[in-house]
């Protein structure tokens, strides 16, 4: 594949990942449910919808670019394959 | 073989026009109470999970087969479905965080589902690796690695629950009212096409991998 | 000849030459040495050891050591022919499988019986609380390491890369096992010990060996036939 296709693809995600990492809170040994108004709190900071957008675009762009890959590769395998078939046929194999 | 070519294009279009339609149906189920907007996730979060381990299975069981019987289709299988195991398991770790992010305020919680799934991606990551740097001959170990990590499935999830005994979070699923239930369905069959979709194209990538390199090693005789 | 027999011969054959080098086991120890110190500094502060620590750092030390032991142990093996000359005799494969597992838990006991007075030294764990649940946890743990470890180790003698891809496969294989010995170590060694989570993990361990060491023999033909 062209490397700036690459490029382009691994920047997508990364940008995806940088948009939703915006204020990381730190770490915390176990999980405390939020109050409701911490929650409130919270929602105000990422608002959800980037996040269930960040979820769902790439779950996609993750399919689409590895069917992408795979149906490349199967047309180049089998075009070879093809060849090589042909090439043997000749031989009288 | 007519027929498999025009299986997977129907199973993608139709997969990609539910996909495509998702969005929608799933806005028709209403709100969860606590956790809003984000919960959305979960209808795409749990049909990756479920997909993961259905990979996972077919993994062992067609390694298996290989192991024990050496029935080469078995091995383009193993192989295809420990692709989509990590996958669809790269997939549950990306949308797992980013609706922890929301409803827990951190990005990971050591809760015990998510970490189950990191350690069966660990060991299907682990199927490939070995296929991929092992040389020649690596199909068998592979197999026995494929098979073992079906086998561990149980224990993994025994330990991990145990080991979170005595600060239990709460649990990711909680149980679903059918509001919830028809868009959940939908977009679990839209998945599960995909993945046979992409399963068959990837046993056919393996199939006329395998006949390629023969061919090669024929012409050189 | 019977398998355990055939096995015991095996075994008898790597522990004369071990003997005869202590190659293992005095590497393996000075190794195992080295890890708990680079553990000292990561877990050690203002002179007390982190809450918890000593059962993680016992158990990553003989992980490590474990897996050093099993290169070299078939490494040896491959420099000197000698597995494709067992696999080529007349002992039936099981027989060779048992025996590699033997000598190497032999060996790793061997560590095990240096690294826990050690590591009750060094970190202040309280190794004698309960002595027999303590040694089961060891034992247990690393016969789930080690019946996958062998397995493994043997199947990738061949393969070129397998310094690297040993771990690699293996460790996320015997989390399981690792995490009952670490979690029942743990229960053992804390401030409030608690006993009935330790016999949880007994049981699993036990269920887990069982579990993988049958696998193993089962699979273990197959996967050393060409």
């Amino acid at each position: 594949m062209r490397p700036w296709i690459r490029v382009l693809l691994v920047s997508g995600l990364l940008l995806l990942v940088a948009v939703a990492a915006q204020a990381q809170p730190a770490q915390v040994d176990e999980f405390v449910p939020l109050s409701p108004e911490q929650l409130i709190a919270e929602q105000e900071q990422i608002p959800a919808a980037s996040l269930v957008f960040a979820a769902y675009a790439t779950v996609w762009l993750v399919f689409a670019f590895y069917l992408f890959t795979l149906w490349r590769r199967v047309g180049q395998v089998e075009s070879e394959l093809r060849t090589v078939s042909a090439t043997l046929e000749k031989k009288g194999r | 073989m007519p027929q498999r070519d025009r299986l997977v294009p129907i199973l993608l279009v139709v997969s990609g026009l539910m996909l495509t339609a998702s969005p929608f149906v799933i806005d028709t189920a209403p709100y969860e109470a606590t956790m809003g907007l984000v919960q959305r996730i979960f209808y795409y979060h749990f049909p990756m999970a479920m997909n993961m381990m259905l990979a996972a299975i077919v993994c062992g069981v067609a390694s298996a087969i290989f192991l024990f019987r050496r029935r080469e289709r078995a091995d383009h299988i193993a192989v295809a479905a420990a692709e989509m195991a990590v996958v669809f398991g790269i997939l549950t770790m990306i949308t797992g965080p980013l609706w922890a992010r929301k409803s827990w305020g951190v990005w990971w919680v050591w809760d015990a589902r998510i970490t189950s799934t990191f350690i069966m991606w660990l060991v299907f990551g682990s199927y490939l690796l070995l296929r991929r740097f092992g040389g020649a001959g690596s199909e068998v170990l592979a197999a026995a690695v494929g098979f073992f990590g079906m086998m561990l499935v149980p224990f993994i999830y025994y330990s991990v629950e145990l080991w979170r005994t005595l600060h239990p979070g709460t649990s990711v699923v909680p149980s679903l009212p059918t509001s919830m239930g028809i868009p959940l369905y939908f977009c679990w069959v839209a998945f599960t096409l995909l993945f046979v979709a992409l399963m068959s194209t990837r046993v056919r990538l393996e199939r006329s991998r395998v006949l390629l390199e023969r061919a090669y090693r024929a012409v050189e005789d | 000849m019977g398998i355990l027999r055939a096995a015991w011969m095996i075994t008898r054959k790597d522990l004369v030459v071990e003997v005869r080098s202590r190659e293992l086991i005095y590497t393996a120890v000075f190794f195992a040495i080295s890890c708990l110190l680079i553990f000292a500094f990561a877990f050690v502060q203002d002179g007390r050891t982190v809450e918890h620590a000593p059962a993680g750092i016992l158990w990553v030390t003989i992980v490590f050591a474990g897996t050093l032991v099993l290169g070299r142990t078939f490494e040896r093996e491959r420099q000197a022919e000698t597995l494709r000359a067992l696999l080529l005799s007349p002992i039936e494969r099981p027989a060779i499988y048992l025996g590699k597992l033997f000598s190497l838990l032999i060996v790793l006991a061997g560590v095990q019986v240096v690294l826990l007075p050690l590591v009750a030294l060094l970190f202040g764990a309280p190794v004698l609380r309960a002595p027999f649940m303590l040694a089961g946890l060891l034992a247990l743990g690393t016969i789930g390491f080690a019946t996958v470890g062998t397995l493994f180790a043997a199947m990738l003698t061949r393969v070129s890369s397998r310094d690297v891809l040993l771990p690699v496969v293996l460790y996320p294989m015997t989390l399981p096992a690792l995490v009952g010995g670490m979690q029942g170590t743990l229960w053992i060694f804390a401030a409030e010990p608690n006993y009935a989570l330790v016999q949880n993990w007994l049981a699993m361990l036990v269920f887990f060996d069982a579990v993988f060491l049958t696998l193993a023999l089962w699979s273990f033909t197959p996967v050393m036939s060409e």
